[in-house]
Order: structure tokens, then C-alpha cells, then sequence
């Protein structure tokens, strides 16, 4: 099975759950924005969990399905349609060779991931797709009861159902950081009163947002101290940045929150322009979400393995 | 040496920090808690980070942040009764001054001649405290105090790999293609980072490091 990038979009990336072992190199350990749908994918074509996907940010892309494939498709980034047909997310797919698929604007999350039945194989992960771009999976065996391996396309008559407003919704909770004394109480008290806007300056890397936090009682300048995915930053000119998937290995801005990580992948479905608020939680209550989390894809899984 | 604070950047990573200073003495212990970690790496564990005076621990869900702190606590103490760390070999690192597109600049700014700014930077062996910013970036130190400059006002949009530049007490190498703040003053026609190559960075943590000033048609050859 292979596809093949017909045009990239906004931004089309190739990416695991994230590389390990080089942080102290400098090098980010990056993997899917949001690592739920990006599972559930793999789930449904029953890879491995953490099998490597296609991550598509909003609409545009194009693809040509160069052998028959069995696919999934999950997140809120998009539409995708193969001419006239929607092909639905969070079913399995067959897709015969020639298929070209396009994602339409959608308008509800920012990412929307693809996956492929044996997983994918590409150059280096964490790649930006460009046109010509093929993507392959090894395997070609594949045969999935109740999808019949046609001439046309085929769909599931199951669907992975969940809570989907648990994934679109913008409050984001958030621990207090290592330099939450930082603020004075009146900056405390706005951080997780007021809104912020999520800008146009985000990326990957990190989310800035437009509001601007003053009341840094603390002057001194922060020597260079590790950061990574989750933890929020206050900037010098007063916007806070959330660092991200591929969040640079060291920073020296005050880091005034860290977010919950099972609340990361709401993040990376939020577009520039959404409002988000901050919700303070203990630590001990974001290691409840995060095993909650992954039950919830185990149960996901466990229900996908019966069929 | 105790630690002055511990705290979670993430819930699956703790940092322990030694001081809020930069000094050579402590970095040498955070690189030496690296090391003793890197050898014995305990249930749970995934990676440890150094920078300047601290050190983070990575771990997955399958130990607990009380059992990393106590586990690391208790390497910290063990490290303390080892006292003599080896002084690592000096990696010599090329420059070509001429190719340094700011030292005019710098030159005016510190009141020096060129000459002497070039002396000022080989006359010293500097320290790799951290690799950070950007895959291979080395943070080295200490800069002779008559370099102090502080950064850019506005970064450079892009500055070309093998850059060495200079900013407060610090000089480092850009290892890739990257926008960046430090004043340039000249360029390395080694590698800094390669990811085909292993081990991908030419430098790391605890590192002495001379520069060694080269003509361009030296560079030209080596590069």
C-alpha cells in the first residue's frame, strides 16, 4: 500500500509519537499534536497504538491512493471527500488504487490525522510532506471482516463513537509552573479568570496568545533551564507562548503554567483565532485524566479487537 | 551538593536544580548526576537533561515523581562522597575570523580593534555548560568580561551554519540555519551537528573547547 502527496495544504507532516533520547542534544522530541485521535486511527486499522500517521493541519491537502489501502481517518481538521463521496472519519476504509482524496474545510478542530492499515513507512519522522512525497506501508495482506475488497470504495458500517465535544471544547487545565511566584496576585488571579486568543504565531513548536499577562514581580533574568511539551512560558513583552509537540529542549522565560497533559490534545485541535481559558488542577488530578486517557483508548481498542 | 529546589516542569519530569547561577563548579555536578543517572537507570526512566546549574529526569507513568526524586536524592549523595572529576581533553574548533559579518560592528561597540577582539576569544579555554535552542547548539563559557556585549535588539532572520557569535558572557555556535540574537564574529567550517553522523553533535555538556583562528582559504579546504 503507499500514498502518494498530491499537495501539502497548510502543513502535512509525517509523524510518530515522538523521539526520545536526544533532549540533551538539543533535539525536540516532537510526534503527533494530539496524540488521541492520532491513536484512534491507528486503532481502527488495528496498528500498533503509537504506529506512525499522517498529521494534516486544516484543509488543502491532496492524495493519490496509488494501491488499494485499507485507511482511517480521525481528528476535526478537515473534510475528506473523494469526488462526490465524503469519506467518513472514525470508520475504516477501503480506498482502491487511483483514489485521489481531498480535505475540504471543516471548520471545527485544526488537525486531522490519517492512518494506514500495516502502518507507514518515511524517510524521517516528523517530516513536512511535500508534493511527490510517498508514503508506504509494507504490508499487503490485509483483509478486514465486513469491508469488501473491491473496485470501489468501502465503509464500515461501525464507527468509533466517543465524546467528541471532550475533545473540541477550550477549556484547558493547567498546573501551576516552577515560576508561578513570579506573578503577582493580580496576574494569578487573571491567568485563570480572562480569556486568551490563540495567534496567528503558532505553530508545532508553540501556541502564542494575544493577551499579554503584566505583574512579573521577579525582574531576574531566568538562566536557561529545561522546558517541554505542556509548559507555558511568560515572554518578555508579556504574551504567553505554550510550548507544543516540538517544543525546543531549553528556554529561559519564566514558566508561569504547565498544562494538564491529557488536555495537550484539545490544544492541538485549537486554530489561531479560538478562545481558550485556563483551568486550575492539582497534579494529582492530571495523573488521574492522563490514566482515564488511556483507558479510554484501551476500551476503544478493546471494543475495535472483537470485531 | 544539595539541591536548592525540585520541581515538575511536566507530570512525567522533575527537575532538580543546584543553584540559580551560572558556575563551573556546579555545572561539573550536574553533568557528573547526568552521567551516574545514564549508568543506572532505574524502572520508569526515559532520558536526563543538563543545562547550565540543573538537571531534568524524563519517566513514564510506570513509577511514580516521588519514587524518581527519592531514587535521584539518593544518586546525588552517593555522587557527593566522588570528588575528582577528570579534566576532558580541549577540542580545538577552526574559525575563520574574516567570515564574522558583525565584528566591525562589535569592534565599535567594545572599542576594540578586530585584532584584539580575535585574541580576546582564542586566548581562553571555554566550557560547554548545555546544548540547547537548537539541535547541537553549544552554551559555552566563560567569555572575557572585555567581550560582554548584550544581545541583538532585533535577531538576525537567519544566520548560516557554523556562525560563532558571542552574547553577555557566552559564545556559541549556530550548528543549523536558524534566526538568532548573538553578535556573529566568525565561522567553523566543521560540522557542529550532523544527524547521519554518531554521536550527532561535535560538542557535548562538559566539554573544553579552544578556537584557533584559520584563513578563509583554510576554511575553504576544510569545509
Amino acid at each position: 500500500m503507499s500514498i502518494t502527496i498530491v499537495k501539502p495544504g497548510i502543513s502535512t507532516t509525517v509523524q510518530d509519537f515522538g523521539r526520545w533520547g536526544n533532549q540533551s542534544m538539543g533535539q525536540s522530541i516532537g510526534g503527533v499534536m494530539d496524540e488521541v485521535s492520532a491513536s484512534i486511527a491507528n486503532i481502527i486499522c488495528k496498528n500498533d497504538l503509537h504506529a506512525p500517521v499522517i498529521e494534516m493541519t486544516l484543509h488543502g491537502t491532496e492524495l493519490l491512493v496509488n494501491e488499494d489501502a485499507f485507511i482511517a481517518f480521525s481528528g476535526f481538521g478537515a473534510e475528506a471527500m473523494a469526488d462526490e463521496t465524503i469519506l467518513p472519519f472514525y470508520k475504516l476504509l477501503f480506498i482502491p488504487a487511483g483514489t485521489v482524496i481531498r480535505m475540504k474545510p471543516k471548520n471545527k478542530g485544526c488537525r486531522s490525522y490519517l492512518a494506514m492499515a500495516g502502518g507507514m513507512q518515511f524517510g524521517e519522522m516528523g517530516s513536512t510532506l511535500q508534493s511527490g512525497d510517498r508514503v508506504k506501508s509494507e504490508h499487503r495482506q490485509y483483509a478486514f471482516k465486513g469491508i469488501e475488497r473491491t473496485k470501489q470504495i468501502g465503509i464500515s458500517q461501525w464507527k468509533i463513537h466517543f465524546n467528541e465535544q471532550d475533545l473540541l471544547e477550550h477549556s484547558i487545565d493547567a498546573i501551576r509552573g516552577p515560576e508561578w511566584d513570579w506573578l503577582d496576585a493580580s496576574a494569578q488571579d487573571e491567568i485563570f479568570t480572562k480569556p486568551f486568543i490563540v495567534s496567528t504565531q503558532s505553530n508545532r513548536m508553540g501556541y502564542r496568545l494575544n493577551e499579554k499577562v503584566r505583574g512579573l514581580k521577579e525582574k531576574k533574568e531566568l538562566i536557561s533551564t529545561a522546558v517541554t511539551r505542556g509548559v507555558v512560558q511568560l515572554t518578555h513583552e508579556g504574551n504567553p507562548v505554550i510550548l507544543m509537540a516540538d517544543a525546543q529542549t531549553t528556554g529561559g522565560y519564566p514558566r508561569i503554567l504547565r498544562i494538564a497533559p491529557a488536555h495537550i490534545a484539545k490544544l492541538a485541535q485549537c486554530k489561531p483565532g479560538d478562545s481558550i481559558r485556563f483551568n486550575q488542577i492539582t497534579e494529582d488530578l492530571s495523573i488521574l485524566q492522563s490514566k482515564a486517557q488511556r483507558s479510554l483508548l484501551n476500551k476503544i481498542k478493546s471494543s475495535i479487537d472483537l470485531i | 551538593m544539595e539541591c536548592t529546589r525540585i520541581y515538575s516542569i511536566h507530570d512525567h519530569a522533575v527537575t532538580f536544580e543546584f543553584a540559580e547561577i551560572i558556575s563551573e563548579a556546579i555545572n561539573i555536578h550536574v553533568i557528573a548526576l547526568k552521567a551516574y543517572t545514564d549508568r543506572h537507570p532505574f524502572k520508569g526512566f526515559i532520558e536526563s537533561v543538563p543545562s547550565y546549574s540543573s538537571l531534568t529526569i524524563y519517566f513514564n507513568h510506570t513509577v511514580t515523581k516521588d519514587e524518581v526524586i527519592q531514587t535521584i536524592s539518593t544518586y546525588n549523595n552517593q555522587l557527593s562522597t566522588v570528588t575528582r572529576h577528570p579534566t576532558p581533553d580541549c577540542k580545538i574548533i577552526p574559525v575563520c575570523y574574516e567570515m564574522g559579518e558583525d565584528l566591525p560592528s562589535i569592534a565599535d561597540e567594545l572599542d576594540l580593534t578586530k585584532e584584539k577582539i580575535i585574541d580576546l576569544h582564542c586566548s581562553h579555554t571555554y566550557r560547554v555548560y548545555m546544548i540547547g535552542f537548537t539541535p547541537g547548539f553549544p552554551y559555552m563559557g566563560t567569555l572575557p568580561s572585555a567581550l560582554h556585549l548584550p544581545r541583538k535588539k532585533t535577531p538576525a532572520l537567519k544566520i548560516e551554519p557554523g556562525s560563532v557569535a558571542i552574547a553577555g558572557n557566552q559564545t556559541g555556535i549556530y550548528p543549523t540555519a536558524s534566526p538568532g540574537g548573538w553578535h556573529i564574529i566568525g565561522r567553523t567550517p566543521i560540522a557542529i551537528f550532523d544527524k547521519k553522523r554518531n554521536p550527532s553533535c561535535f560538542l557535548e555538556a562538559g566539554d573544553h573547547v579552544r578556537f584557533e583562528p584559520i584563513a578563509k582559504n583554510e576554511f575553504d579546504v576544510l569545509k
